[in-house]
């Protein structure tokens, strides 16, 4: 088992050194001058040529990339065009918002994908099955910003019960954390919701036909245990799956829940660098994303061969 | 079974009735009366004294910084640190400041003449936006602890406006290069640079800044303890936490949206024109508007009020001239030569040789602070359209379009945008040869680069007006933009708030307000 994972590890590694190439390379191909971005159409070419000095653009591709990749090593990603601050710092700064939305959210998304995906497989072709199934639907059809402007509308503005927006730490007050962090939570973890909950049902229908089911069904195991012990453990694997990218994607930001709940995350930032055309912290944030995707895979294999022994072999 | 089940129901019931318990309370947040919060649209990078790039910096540098003069709610110069206005010698070069003596930095130490000297130092030699000043400023020297006097290159008003937001005073000594990771070289401890009404005390990049009031403040105690400045990217969130109570004051909110608000019982809202200009460059130097016929043509065929008053609702005051129909230097006789005419627009476009119209390319920006840029394009598409002209639109964000201008690649560029003054901006900038942006228009006329300089040798108006009537026929004439009309500046805030109004420079002021 070992073997496998080392062997898993090396080819991430792989991956994450691919990926860096591709990143600088496409930031860079991106339209538009950073020192452009930063003294908008007030320079002259005079403050502009002065400015990319300032940055370091005027050297080479070769070497930017070689001093930007060794930095990144020692975990030193630069220094943001923008904010004057370092990257690293502001991630720091911004990654526990992004992981706390991410959290929430995808644990909100299994409270509702779990019950619903077991329910609407064991009863196929019923009306609760096609109830689940119009839910989804509209979970995954509506635009997370809509939903979210709705959620304001309703539990913020009319109802009064929740605040609109922003963010509170946890450790600033468990209380007023969890308000602020509900309604994106819910914006967002209900979409997830819908496509980890759709997957499941599938993965259950599939568990379900099998011809073990069928034999435990014949030696009288009732068929409560059978869905939520049996079938559920088997249709658990490629559901991982789903819920892995899926907590991929939350941790990589979700740009417009953190623009509409105006929650400081790594996704807004990401937003932001970009317009900028910050060089070195559109660099951190993919790259830090394209590390969380690596990790989330490589635990993701480990958990496989942890379910499924076979892997092993 | 069913017994555990139950238990785990119940507590699961408990457990929600909890939590709603711990939450519900905390969403009513009752306002504090010494703390005001204000929500802003764009980003908030810093709070430096000289990286003024957008309203939202300007706005807390207002708060933390003076500066020998400072642009008054209606665009005019008013003291600052300076006791009065400056006194100008009669070729206009010369300009003596005398300092108030009862202004101390946030650290306490006493503003001098030896401040304003390295600042000015500082800035001409380290600061990103310097250009203008630069080249108009000779050199700042003392004369004696409270006396400074600046001496120009060439005669022009212009810099005290630039000077006015951009080139704040700063204790003697501030690193302003290096201002830390988070900007705190500039403003804890004892190394605070500011002298103005607040101080800094918490900042986050593009997330809120909060500002403490300074009991030793020249112009005496803000009446406000604590300002919040709470960065909020989208209109509708702003509009729902001003609805909520979470902010006082909002920076922008969608046209449509604000005369419903500004109505609404607890809010109130104001707006008035600004210095800010909704037009279209049109790039002179080759086809197809090298040719000033066509130029004229576009002008003709806009319908402004339909853009003004149906996708501004109003909050843009039509006019076909870079004044507006309210300020002194406006001539109607002129705007009409320029306003929305198809007869004449098919006229031009005779005289151009291509009476049946012609092709170019607009690019339009997106995001914009004015998210109708878009919607007025689509409007300016269909009236070009009425008169056989094809108006092709591009969509990209600011720094994609100032690429393709600096690169000459444009034909036209319809966009609103912020300006902070007629000398300094909307007009010397944006069409003299040397302002910054009237280098990638392409529009040279030495006859307007003389009138303008003699326009705005002086601060008076009336001493002005007879320049500026030259330079509003000559860019009648010659029509290197299309003028639709001047941006109001506008705010949305709840009642109980006071001493806050809307100014000509559209950045918010918040020095003097307060609830109540």
């Amino acid at each position: 088992m070992i073997g496998f994972l080392a062997g898993r590890a090396a080819s991430l590694a792989l991956v994450l050194f691919g990926a860096s190439i591709l990143i600088f390379l496409v930031v860079r191909a991106l339209p538009g001058d950073p020192a452009v971005a930063l003294m908008t159409q007030n320079a002259t070419p005079e403050m502009i040529a002065e400015m990319r000095r300032t940055l370091g653009l005027e050297r080479g591709l070769p070497t930017q990339f070689a001093l930007w990749l060794g930095g990144a090593l020692g975990g030193d990603l630069g220094r943001s065009f923008m904010f004057s601050m370092d990257v690293s710092a502001l991630i720091g700064e911004r990654f526990p918002v992004t992981l706390h939305l991410a959290l929430t959210s995808l644990a909100i998304a299994l409270a509702i994908a779990i019950p619903t995906g077991v329910l609407a497989a064991a009863n196929k072709g019923k009306a609760l099955d096609h109830l689940c199934r119009v839910v989804a639907m509209v979970g995954i059809s509506m635009p997370v910003f809509w939903q979210g402007l709705l959620m304001i509308l309703l539990f913020a503005v009319t109802l009064g019960w929740l605040p609109p927006g922003g963010y509170v730490s946890p450790a600033s007050g468990l209380g007023d954390s969890f308000a602020h962090i509900l309604l994106p939570s819910v914006a967002l973890g209900t979409a997830y919701a819908a496509t980890v909950m759709r997957m499941l049902r599938a993965s259950m229908l599939d568990v379900l036909g099998r011809e073990h089911i069928a034999v435990a069904r014949a030696h009288g195991i009732p068929e409560r245990t059978l869905v939520w012990r049996d079938a559920l453990h088997n249709a658990a694997i490629p559901t991982l799956t789903a819920v892995g990218f899926s907590f991929g994607y939350l941790l990589a930001g979700a740009v417009l829940t953190e623009v509409i709940f105006n929650l400081p995350g790594m996704g807004r930032l990401l937003y932001e660098s970009i317009l900028a055309r910050d060089y070195p912290l559109v660099q951190g944030l993919v790259l830090l994303n394209v590390a969380v995707f690596v990790a989330i895979n490589f635990a993701m294999d480990a958990l496989y061969v942890a379910l499924d022994p076979r892997i092993r072999r | 079974m069913s017994k555990s089940n139950l238990g785990r129901r119940e507590f699961l019931g408990a457990a929600a009735g909890a939590a709603a318990a711990g939450v519900l309370p905390g969403a009513a947040t009752a306002q504090n009366r010494n703390t005001v919060t204000a929500s802003l649209l764009g980003n908030l990078p810093n709070i430096h004294p000289w990286h003024v790039g957008n309203v939202e910096t300007a706005a807390a540098n207002l708060l933390v910084y003076s500066n020998l003069l400072k642009v008054g709610p209606d665009g005019t110069m008013v003291p600052d640190v300076a006791a009065s206005l400056p006194t100008i010698s009669a070729d206009g070069l010369n300009y003596t400041f005398e300092l108030r003596r009862d202004v101390r930095f946030h650290n306490g130490d006493r503003l001098t003449s030896e401040d304003v000297v390295y600042s000015y130092d500082q800035y001409l030699s380290t600061a990103r936006r310097r250009g203008n000043l630069r080249r108009f400023i000779k050199n700042v020297t003392k004369d004696g602890d409270y006396v400074v006097k600046v001496e120009l290159v060439e005669p022009w008003v212009g810099w005290m406006q630039l000077m006015g937001y951009e080139a704040a005073i700063v204790r003697r000594g501030s690193d302003v290069v290096n201002e830390g990771p988070t900007g705190e070289n500039l403003y804890r401890g004892s190394r605070m640079a500011g002298s103005g009404p607040y101080i800094p005390t918490n900042f986050q990049a593009d997330v809120s800044a909060e500002f403490e009031a300074n009991p030793d403040y020249f112009g005496g105690k803000p009446a406000t303890q604590t300002i919040k400045l709470l960065r909020i990217p989208d209109a509708a969130t702003q509009l729902a936490n001003l609805r909520t109570g979470t902010v006082d004051i909002i920076s922008n909110c969608p046209p449509k949206d604000f005369a419903a608000m500004a109505r609404t019982p607890g809010f109130a809202g104001a707006s008035r024109p600004s210095a800010g200009i909704f037009y279209m460059p049109m790039n002179t130097a080759k086809a197809p508007f090298d040719n000033v016929h066509l130029r004229r043509a576009v002008s003709c065929a806009i319908d402004r009020d339909y853009i003004c008053d149906e996708i501004y609702s109003g909050l843009v005051t039509p006019s076909a001239l870079p004044a507006a129909p309210t300020e002194f230097w406006y001539d109607a006789t002129l705007a009409k030569q320029l306003a929305y005419d198809p007869d004449r627009a098919r006229f031009h476009l005779r005289e151009a040789g291509m009476p049946r119209g012609f092709a170019f390319e607009a690019i339009v920006p997106a995001p914009s602070a004015y998210v109708e840029a878009r919607e007025a394009a689509i409007v300016m598409q269909a009236n070009l359209a009425d008169v056989g002209i094809r108006m092709n639109i591009r969509q990209t964000d600011f720094v994609s379009m100032y690429r393709s201008a600096q690169n000459g690649d444009w034909q036209a560029f319809p966009h609103p945008s912020m300006q902070s003054s007629i000398e300094g901006y909307l007009i010397w900038n944006n069409y003299h040869k040397d302002g910054n942006q009237a280098r990638w228009m392409g529009y040279r006329n030495a006859d307007f680069e003389a009138a303008t300089m003699d326009s705005f040798r002086y601060l008076e108006n009336a001493r002005k007006m007879p320049g500026l009537q030259r330079v509003s026929k000559i860019l009648v004439e010659d029509c290197p933009a299309l003028w639709i009309g001047r941006l109001n500046a506008y705010h949305l805030w709840r009642a109980d708030i006071s001493g806050f109004a809307p100014r000509y420079s559209h950045f918010m002021d918040l020095t003097q307000v307060k609830r109540g």
